[in-house]
């Protein structure tokens, strides 16, 4: 096992064992969790380092299903470390934070589990090299995520989890026929052995689905949507999903296949338009919040679209978008993820989240003051902040594009966070609110993470410009080449819009008291957005199969049974006659007298049950055709066969006598029609049966199966009892289909029977 | 059903049906029998209990839950392909291994574990469908 497996493994162990290591190691567990989070972060460094010069590392290849060509394939790529280390270092500080937003509510080993089985997969995401391997790993975090989501117990937050879910998942969809296709086109689903798509003819179609399939992951625009919903978790789940890890898999993915994709005009102006749009709307959008974490989802919904747009530029622009994508990919995580920390804290401590209910928190909580104060700056993008050098990058790539739309983009986005992260560190100054009075400081464990990050983001900010861009080499070549020196000119053109920006976006913050009530009368007046589509859409879907099940399930046994047996006879006696034709009727052998007394038993048997005028004779008959079979059986020498038969039949007989006494009394209920309909389907299925079973013994092929397992029975399965052997050994995937099957008719029948409304209630209790 | 012939008879035959059923298990791999025909064997005595003594005496007597079986059977079937797996097989590859004891040789294996698995499952089934099954008729006919 390699260090890349075991890093994958960590935090999948750490999931399994959680809901007795988190009580067993009471106060410990955060630390564990969060050495564990370090611990597979370290690993995939040690494995990105041991490969001699760039981050990358040697392959992790095991054979999964050769037959496909799918294979467990591994291999850390400078893009994949970066996210690597910052999906488990904000994992361990995400830990931290839980146990003290959690404090002594129960549900923690829960979200423990949960998070390490997220952050495992999303690891996974960011070292597979193999497309389907990458492709498992994304479901689990859209599976994951959905679970954390909807986390808390509440018919809300159970709707936005399958919001979630249900868009990222039918992404997810999409995606995997993408990635098939590339697979077929390049025939491998190695990601590191697969050349330029552009040529190709399944170019245009693998472009669409998987630009559509991270469009869905990372929340662009037209489904942007379902991730400010998605705020409705606890929290450490807000600021672990939404600040460095779920909804930057979709961006991920870009980047990691632009090599692949890119280098044309449809996909980078693509991404622009793409990004550009979710830019904006998400900029637009969060201006009307005053929920603290809707204000910060949508920021998040601008920043994934101007990483979008970010990697198409870097296709036409080159270098100095490539630089910018690194540094803001680096840098809005540790941002935003402070922030949400820090708006975690707010809500737990004066037990509101509305900006409009909160101010004067420096009086109360002023340890949590200093990183908001520092997380804020970063975010607007002040000197030396890394989110700083994110955005003259940004500005830069997207001045130098003829493009007019990035540039509208970029200012639109420069704006929106600059107003959002007034408006949430405003929350701060001012005169003490009634909420914010009451307000205490957070504990410690909750304001590790925000510190830590925010002096992350200034420290490595401030690294950078003193080394004159070489201390983040690598960050910035993680899309591209290393660019050169920026021109004066247009350095200064963007310091200038920054500045601009920012007096913008903080003066509106500042008015906002005055300018939002002119924004809220036209935000109303906006009726159809994409979740109404969506909604409108999820509604319909339920309607149609509400009528489909009226139609198809009506709910009755014997409609349901003509149904079946008249379809099986039709289907079936049309492939016997149409690929066989008619067996021979034609007896070889003189026919034994005690098997045509058994034959004769299971005919009346059948007739009789037929004609019976009370249920319980009718079983009864029905038993004799039953027994007649096993008789059979035996005489050809299959007694376990026979067995099982005979056990059946006394059962369903023991069953049937406790169902009749539910029934009410023998009624003939069908009309005359009815009843011809019904003998009608039953012959006709009988005849086709008989004729199959004739056609099976007659047709003689090259070499039964039955041979093999009567032979190697003894040698391979060790036992001489071959029904048993297929059973329990050459079979036994097939059996465990079948008992789990039996389990959950069981499970079935438990619900059918308590379940009715009557009885709710008493089961309830 | 309060049946004096039934109920001295269903006495006797308890433990027959029920080490008969073990005995089919057990020997199920070489001669007629198994896991899924001992499983049918024991859910026919708990069935024939139900009948006689009534559902809160097969429920005492059986001391287990029903549902419980099921997944105890499941899992016990998964262990039995996963014991294989953790040896480097395929899933569900059968591992025998041979036993010296007094009584002569003892031959045990993961299809036993697997065949158990069936074994529990089914009785699992069959005795919930019919508990279900009696308590619902207790509820209407009491």
């Amino acid at each position: 096992m390699t260090a890349l497996d075991t890093a994958i493994l960590i935090p999948f162990a750490l999931a399994l064992v959680a809901p007795w290591a988190v009580r067993f190691l009471g106060p410990l567990a955060p630390a564990v969790y969060a050495l564990g989070a370090l611990a597979t972060g370290g690993l995939v460094l040690g494995a990105a380092r041991s490969e001699g010069g760039g981050f990358w590392s040697a392959d992790v290849v095991r054979t999964w299903h050769p037959g496909v060509g799918v294979e467990w394939a591994l291999k850390v790529q400078p893009l994949g470390l970066t996210m690597a280390l910052l999906i488990t270092g904000i994992g361990a500080m995400i830990f931290l934070y839980a146990a003290g937003y959690f404090g002594k509510k129960p549900g923690l080993p829960r979200l423990y589990g949960l998070l390490a089985a997220f952050m495992g997969s999303m690891v996974g995401v960011v070292t597979a090299d193999d497309a389907i391997t990458l492709f498992i790993f994304w479901e689990l975090t859209s599976v994951t995520s959905y679970l954390l989501i909807g986390f808390n117990p509440t018919e809300r937050a159970r709707n936005y989890a399958f919001q979630a879910l249900w868009i990222t998942g039918a992404g997810g969809l999409i995606l995997l026929a993408g990635l098939v296709l590339m697979g077929l086109a390049a025939g491998t689903f190695r990601l590191s052995e697969m050349g330029s798509f552009a040529d190709h003819p399944f170019y245009t179609a693998i472009l669409v689905l998987v630009v559509l399939g991270c469009a869905t992951k990372s929340a662009q625009f037209p489904f942007h949507f379902w991730l400010p919903n998605a705020m409705d978790a606890p929290t450490p789940v807000s600021a672990y999903l939404h600040s460095a890890t779920m909804v930057k898999a979709g961006v991920f993915l870009l980047a990691r296949l632009d090599p692949l994709l890119g280098g044309t005009a449809l996909w980078s102006t693509t991404l622009q338009i793409l990004g550009g749009t979710t830019l904006v709307v998400g900029s637009i959008l969060a201006l009307h919040h005053t929920d603290l974490m809707k204000l910060l989802a949508y920021t998040t919904v601008a920043a994934l679209g101007a990483l979008t747009m970010l990697i198409g530029l870097a296709g036409t622009e080159g270098p100095l978008a490539a630089k910018a994508f690194g540094y803001f990919l680096v840098a809005h995580a540790l941002y935003k993820g402070a922030l949400f920390m820090i708006a975690g804290a707010v809500d737990h401590e004066a037990k509101t989240r509305d900006v409009q209910l909160l101010s004067g928190l420096r009086r109360t909580m002023p340890a949590t003051f200093v990183p908001a104060v520092l997380a804020g700056l970063a975010m607007i993008g002040f000197v030396p902040f890394l989110g700083f050098l994110a955005k003259e990058y940004k500005l830069a790539s997207a001045l130098s594009v003829a493009f007019p739309w990035t540039l509208i983009a970029a200012l639109a986005g420069a704006i929106g966070s600059a107003f959002v992260a007034a408006r949430v560190v405003g929350i701060f100054w001012g005169k003490p609110s009634e909420k914010a009075g009451a307000a205490h400081e957070a504990p410690p464990t909750m304001l590790v993470g925000p510190y830590l990050m925010s002096l992350l983001g200034l420290g490595l900010g401030a690294a950078d410009l003193a080394t004159g861009g070489a201390y983040l080499k690598g960050l910035a070549g993680i899309l591209g080449p290393e660019p050169g020196t920026m021109p004066e000119a247009l350095a200064m053109t963007a310091l200038a819009l920054s500045l601009a920006s920012i007096v913008v976006g903080v003066a509106v913050a500042a008015n906002w008291g005055r300018l939002q009530f002119a924004w809220q009368g036209f935000v109303a007046r906006v009726k159809v957005g994409p979740e109404r589509v969506h909604e409108a859409g999820i509604a319909g879907l339920r309607s149609l199969a509400d009528r489909h099940t009226r139609i198809v399930q009506h709910g009755m046994l014997r409609h349901y049974f003509a149904q079946f047996f008249g379809v099986s006879a039709a289907v079936i006696g049309t492939m016997l006659l149409t690929r066989h034709g008619l067996p021979s009727f034609v007896s070889h052998t003189d026919p034994v007298p005690f098997e045509v007394t058994v034959a004769l038993l299971a005919v009346i048997g059948a007739g009789a049950a037929v004609f019976s005028n009370s249920r319980l004779a009718a079983v009864a008959m029905l038993g004799i055709s039953g027994f007649a079979v096993a008789a059979v059986y035996l005489f050809f020498g299959a007694p376990d066969l026979a067995m099982t038969q005979l056990l059946v039949e006394t059962l369903a007989v023991i069953l049937f006598v406790l169902v009749f006494r539910l029934l009410p009394r023998f009624r003939r209920l069908s009309s005359g029609g009815a009843r011809i309909r019904d003998a009608a389907v039953s012959l006709g299925f009988g005849a086709v049966m008989t004729c199959v079973v004739l056609a099976v013994v007659q047709a003689h092929a090259p070499a039964p199966i039955s041979t093999f397992h009567a032979e190697g029975s003894a040698p391979l399965a060790k036992g001489t009892n071959v029904v048993n052997t297929i059973l329990v050994d050459f079979r036994a995937l097939d059996t465990f289909g079948e008992i789990t099957v039996l389990a959950l008719a069981a499970l079935g029948v438990i619900a059918l029977l308590r379940l009715t409304p009557e009885k709710e209630e008493k089961w309830s209790r | 059903m309060e049946s004096l012939i039934l109920q001295a008879a269903s006495r006797f035959m308890m433990p027959l049906f029920l080490s008969f059923s073990l005995f089919l298990l057990l020997r199920g791999h070489d001669l007629p029998g198994g896991g899924f025909i001992g499983g049918l064997v024991f859910s026919a005595a708990f069935a024939l209990h139900a009948l006689t003594f009534g559902l809160e005496s097969a429920r005492q007597t059986l001391r287990v839950e029903p549902k419980s079986l099921l997944g105890t059977g499941l899992a016990l079937a998964i262990l039995a392909g996963i014991l294989a797996v953790v040896q480097g097989y395929d899933f569900l590859t059968g591992l025998w291994s041979t036993f010296q004891t007094p009584m002569g040789e003892l031959k045990l294996g993961t299809p036993l574990l697997f065949d158990l698995g069936v074994f529990l499952v089914v009785i699992g089934t069959m005795t919930t469908i019919a508990f279900e099954l009696f308590a619902e008729g207790e509820q209407w006919n009491p």
